[in-house]
């Protein structure tokens, strides 16, 4: 995959777990899931803000373009 | 323990997406054609059975007595033909039907539409097809029995466009669950 999401990581780092990310972003478990999967086929802006709002952050300390032919 | 949650659940506190909103005349428009395919189905089943019997009764009545040519053999050909008919809309309406259902259920973008549509496409081609080959083979049967003759056959693109419409339609599901996908793996 190209993009790798480093939810799992950022959100030990704040001690926060995805049920309290929910809470306050307002977005379902599941959909949260899906990102921290890494199954999400696009994320929109507005929840793109909002998570990095909570956990205080910049998108790119939650998601990092991995080149795919790298050794 | 969060994660085991199903993806059914995440559209919960979610607005409506734009295709689930549909029209109040609509499920009653569903149900109206629902009820007229259930009938043709029937209707359709009726008269595969009368020709099948009727096709039985000719070609024992040709074998055990005198056949009297032209008329029996136009006669089994027609009936077969109309048996022909009968049965595409059985298959049809089956097809239509499922289709039907999923719009119901208002989930319409099921990969099964798309192969639903397909295969009635194919069926209008495979049965036009066949009353072709039954028109020749009477051709050739009338031909040996009367030595020449007059046989009322014609040739429609009706079919192949039904087909290229069904087949067409087929893409648009394609596509339409695929951009379902996407919208739902769309956080």
């Amino acid at each position: 995959m190209a993009i790798e999401i480093k939810l799992d990581r950022i959100l030990l780092e704040r001690g926060m777990s995805l049920t309290e990310l929910s809470e306050k972003v307002g977005v379902t478990i599941a959909n949260l899931s899906i990102l921290k999967t890494g199954k999400a086929k696009a994320i929109r802006f507005s929840t793109l803000e909002a998570i990095c709002d909570v956990l205080e952050c910049q998108p790119g300390d939650i998601m990092v373009h991995v080149d795919d032919d790298a050794p | 323990m969060a994660e085991k949650i199903g993806l059914e659940d995440k559209s919960l506190d979610e607005p409506p997406a734009p295709e689930f909103v549909k029209p109040k005349t609509g499920h009653s428009a569903t149900s109206i054609l629902q009820t007229v395919l259930h009938i043709a189905r029937i209707i359709a089943w009726v008269v595969v059975i009368v020709v099948g019997f009727a096709v039985a009764f000719s070609v024992l009545g040709a074998l055990l007595g005198e056949p009297d040519g032209e008329g029996d053999v136009a006669d089994v050909v027609g009936l077969l033909l109309a048996g022909l008919s009968s049965a595409l809309i059985i298959y049809i309406a089956g097809y239509l039907l499922g289709i039907l259902k999923t719009i119901k259920a208002g989930t319409p973008f099921e990969p099964e539409n798309a192969m639903r549509l397909r295969k009635i496409g194919r069926i209008v081609i495979m049965v036009e097809l066949t009353k072709w080959a039954v028109v020749f083979l009477g051709l050739l049967f009338h031909a040996r029995i009367d030595g020449d003759g007059d046989f009322d056959f014609s040739i429609s693109a009706t079919p192949f466009l039904a087909a290229a419409i069904a087949y067409t339609l087929a893409r648009v599901f394609e596509e339409g669950t695929r951009l379902k996908q996407e919208q739902d793996y769309t956080i």
